[in-house]
């Protein structure tokens, strides 16, 4: 049996030993508190404040300390051990501590700060010197010699100078102390010490360097299940939504427990757990509130000083700087964080996780073409990311990789872009071509080199290219072009025939002087835009259903997405779109105004909306005014529903800042128009 | 799922759902070995090391299906308190640990370099557990037990 089993073993006896054997037990105070009710068979004590609670010596005179702090690596199990032996001269070999059995340890608080040995070493030094202290008392008595002139070796309590002995197994062996932990008890002279102080070998490593030590994750009890909790995928994120369907199909999932904003999965094995973790569904809210990464250093340099400490003070540096040979010596530490907002958003996948996949990655990133955004937990997760348009990229690694790497069988890399529009991904389909030939050379040449089997090792690293890059273009694979330009009329056509038609509406009547009539009736503002929207909501569908038809007839475009989904939010940027119109023509004055508003806002759309331009190759303030306009995500929406197939869940990112646009014109609107009837 | 094992020099039976499972959970949790320890799960840090037909082999990251038919040896079987290996032994005598969590993974990485290369320099050593990760700071207590073991071995 190992050591550290038996320390357990021996604990468990104990425990035994207490609960059934102190009974038939003549309890024996050495304090002179009286015989206690040993009948009731009190379990040990683990009150802090008695020398019981931390300390028990057997009958064969071998002393047993209890800790309620923990060795969590540090080696106080061998400090403990030498404190409680040093206080009690007994050798270090007949001391045995237990750590952190609640049933057996005083509760000395949490184990953190560097207070193990300062707080909890000193408690147990305390209740070993009062026991000490007792202990010479008690032999006093039984020698029938004064206390000042005995001395204690080894356990054993003898005059100084010479005669009858008594050892502490005679004195207490296997009884109580009953006496109360005494701070003052007179400590041992450090001048005196044998134990502590001398490099004692720790008492943990011959168990730990043979897989014998009980680490916390070593634990294992009776009908013990096992769980994962799911992290959140930002700061401060919540969890919004989650579902364990694919769980389900997972042999020994158990279940899930939620709460609040924390998700762990169950599973009867430690595997079945770790699977469900990577299957549970989650949709985590986006907190913002990082700061800005370019500004960071100037962020950090604001933030509220709450305590200015002077650690120490030699001297003036302001003064020193002044003397004429001042050696001036100056720099500014940060930590370097990469960033370039021409990055790609890329995605990983990695099944295989091994040096080899850290350094294509690696490799990725270097080539400026690619940030990853993360990881996708799973290909459904990575399907979606691609499909939202969160990541331009998705590298896949498969499970093998490294396996058949090293084996010489040129295992495949797969990247997928999201090629809707061919012209902004086919740079970086060329650098990733050329990466099997850089990415791993330094680990085919290294220490991993004999990782790989001998005869295919040399070879490996000269040959043309030691693993295979799979692009797959995906929803255009062909790169047409028309493909992304003809959903993109679509928007283009819809912009332009819905803001110019309604916004000459009102304009008109004024200059007709019909707006009269409007102001007599009893209509509300609401009531009036309304009933000039609707009969071009019906004009809108009716052209969108054209240019649906000649897309699929005459520019083969697929529509892999469902119609009810393009059309809803067909109707939403209609109704948005119509509501500018309105606007413009309360603020315009007459139709040429109104015309000339019009096309403030249509040349941008066409140019800033990603239709003429790949909207990731744009500066940042191109893409920022970009995204104020309804034709962006409207752009983005069409192209996913045509081309990706995507439903509901894809598109509502892309469907509430035109809804958002949709309200704010409103409101301007609104305004004006009641300002217009004054 | 019945999977024959041969670790420690001893067959083994195991039953499992998924042969995908990493070998690390057979040895941890299905033959109750716990000298390969879980660190990272991403073959990262090296506490799972264990010794594959005498290759250095991150257990977190391979299939328990694929050591059916070799020979698996954990910081176990290297040898026990009471018979320790020649490199268990030069960790005590060295007082090469803290923690001791990346101890298994640095004994066994060693174990491997010392099957190919009895007498490494003490380059070959730190470069043999470059990939082996220690927090607590144990590194030259750790290099020089490698090179003490490598001395009584011989």
């Amino acid at each position: 049996m190992t050591t550290h089993i038996s320390r357990q073993l021996a604990s468990e006896s104990r425990r035994k030993f207490l609960r059934t054997g102190s009974a038939l037990v003549v309890t024996f105070s050495i304090g002179g508190i009286g015989e206690a009710a040993a009948q009731a068979a009190p379990p040990k004590t683990v009150a802090a404040d008695q020398v019981d609670g931390f300390l028990a010596i057997d009958a064969k005179g071998n002393v047993t300390v209890y800790s309620g702090k923990v060795d969590l690596g540090t080696g106080v199990r061998t400090a403990l051990t030498q404190i409680a032996a040093e206080e009690l001269s007994v050798p270090l070999a007949r001391v045995t501590v237990i750590q952190g059995d609640t049933l057996l340890t005083p509760d000395q608080g949490i184990t953190f700060a560097s207070l193990s040995i300062q707080v909890g070493g000193m408690q147990i030094r305390q209740a070993a010197a009062t026991a000490r202290d007792a202990l010479l008392g008690q032999a006093a008595t039984t020698l029938g010699v004064a206390k000042d002139t005995l001395t204690i070796s080894k356990g054993t309590v003898a005059p100084k100078s010479g005669g009858k002995s008594v050892s502490y197994a005679q004195l207490v062996g296997g009884r109580d102390f009953q006496l109360k932990l005494d701070p003052k008890a007179p400590l041992k002279d450090p001048k005196d010490y044998t134990i502590v102080g001398q490099p004692i070998a720790r008492l943990d490593i011959p168990d730990k360097v043979t897989g014998r030590f009980t680490y916390m994750h070593d634990f294992k009890v009776k009908g013990m299940i096992h769980a994962r909790v799911i992290r959140p995928r930002a700061m401060k994120a919540t969890l919004q939504a989650w579902n364990d369907f694919d769980c389900r199909k997972i042999p020994g999932y158990i279940g899930a427990i939620r709460k609040g904003n924390y998700l762990a999965v169950l599973g009867r094995s430690e595997w079945a757990a770790i699977k469900a973790s990577k299957a549970v569904e989650t949709t985590w809210s986006d907190w913002q509130g990082l700061p800005d990464k370019a500004a960071l250093w100037e962020w950090l340099r604001k933030v509220r000083i709450n305590k200015d400490e002077e650690l120490q003070k030699i001297g003036n540096s302001a003064e020193t700087m002044k003397t004429p040979h001042a050696k001036i010596v100056s720099a500014s530490y940060n930590f370097a964080i990469h960033t370039d907002p021409k990055h790609l958003p890329t995605a990983a996948l990695i099944a295989d996780r091994s040096e080899f996949s850290r350094d294509i990655v690696a490799a990725l990133r270097n080539t400026d073409y690619f940030a990853f955004i993360g990881e996708a937990r799973d290909e459904a997760d990575a399907e979606r990311m691609l499909a939202t348009g969160e990541a331009q990229f998705v590298v896949t690694i498969p499970a093998d990789f490294s396996k058949r790497l090293v084996r010489g069988e040129r295992p495949a890399l797969l990247v997928e872009a999201d090629a809707t529009d061919p012209v902004a991904t086919g740079n970086a389909i060329a650098a990733v071509n050329q990466l099997a030939q850089t990415a791993l050379t330094r680990d085919l040449s290294g220490p991993l080199a004999s990782l790989a089997p001998p005869p295919a090792a040399t070879p490996l690293a000269s040959a043309p290219g030691a693993f295979e890059v799979r692009v797959h273009a995906r929803y255009n694979p062909e790169a047409v072009t028309q493909y992304n330009i003809v959903p993109g009329l679509l928007g283009v056509i819809l912009t332009m025939t819905m803001v110019m038609m309604t916004g000459l509406a009102i304009t008109r009547e004024r200059e007709r002087g019909t707006m009269e009539n409007l102001l007599a009736t009893p209509a509300t503002a609401l009531e009036v835009m309304t009933g000039k929207i609707v009969p071009y909501i019906l004009i809108g569908l009716v052209q969108v259903s054209i240019v649906l038809t000649l897309a699929q007839w005459l520019f083969r475009v697929p529509m892999l997405g469902s119609y009810s989904v393009l059309y809803l939010s067909v109707l939403l940027f209609i109704a948005a779109n119509l509501m500018l119109g309105l606007t413009i023509s309360s603020v315009a004055q007459n139709q040429l105004q109104a015309m000339q508003m019009t096309f403030f806002f249509f040349l941008p759309s066409i140019l800033l909306s990603g239709f003429m331009f790949p909207f990731r190759g744009m500066p940042d303030w191109a893409q920022y005014i970009g995204q104020a306009l309804p034709l962006t995500h409207f752009l983005r929406i069409v192209r996913g529903v045509l081309l990706k197939g995507n439903g509901w869940s894809e598109i509502v990112p892309e469907a509430w800042p035109i809804a958002l646009f949709m309200l704010a014109v409103i409101a301007i609107g609104l305004r004006f128009f009641r300002s217009t009837l004054d | 799922m019945k999977l024959a094992l041969n670790v420690n020099g001893k067959a083994a039976s195991i039953v499992v759902d998924d042969p995908e499972m990493p070998l690390l959970y057979a040895l941890r949790n299905d033959l109750g070995l716990h000298g390969p320890l879980f660190g990272c799960g991403l073959g990262q840090c090296g506490s799972c090391t264990v010794l594959v037909d005498g290759k250095a082999v991150r257990s977190c990251s391979v299939p328990v299906s694929s050591a059916v038919g070799r020979k698996v040896v954990t910081l176990e079987g290297l040898g026990t308190p009471a018979k320790p290996h020649p490199l268990q032994q030069a960790f005590i005598d060295e007082q090469a640990v803290q923690c001791g969590y990346c101890i298994n993974g640095m004994i066994m990485q060693a174990a491997a370099l010392l099957q190919t290369n009895s007498k490494p320099s003490e380059q070959q050593i730190r470069a043999a557990l470059a990939e082996n990760l220690c927090r607590c700071g144990t590194h030259l207590r750790i290099v020089r037990a490698v090179k003490r073991a490598s001395e009584a071995m011989t």
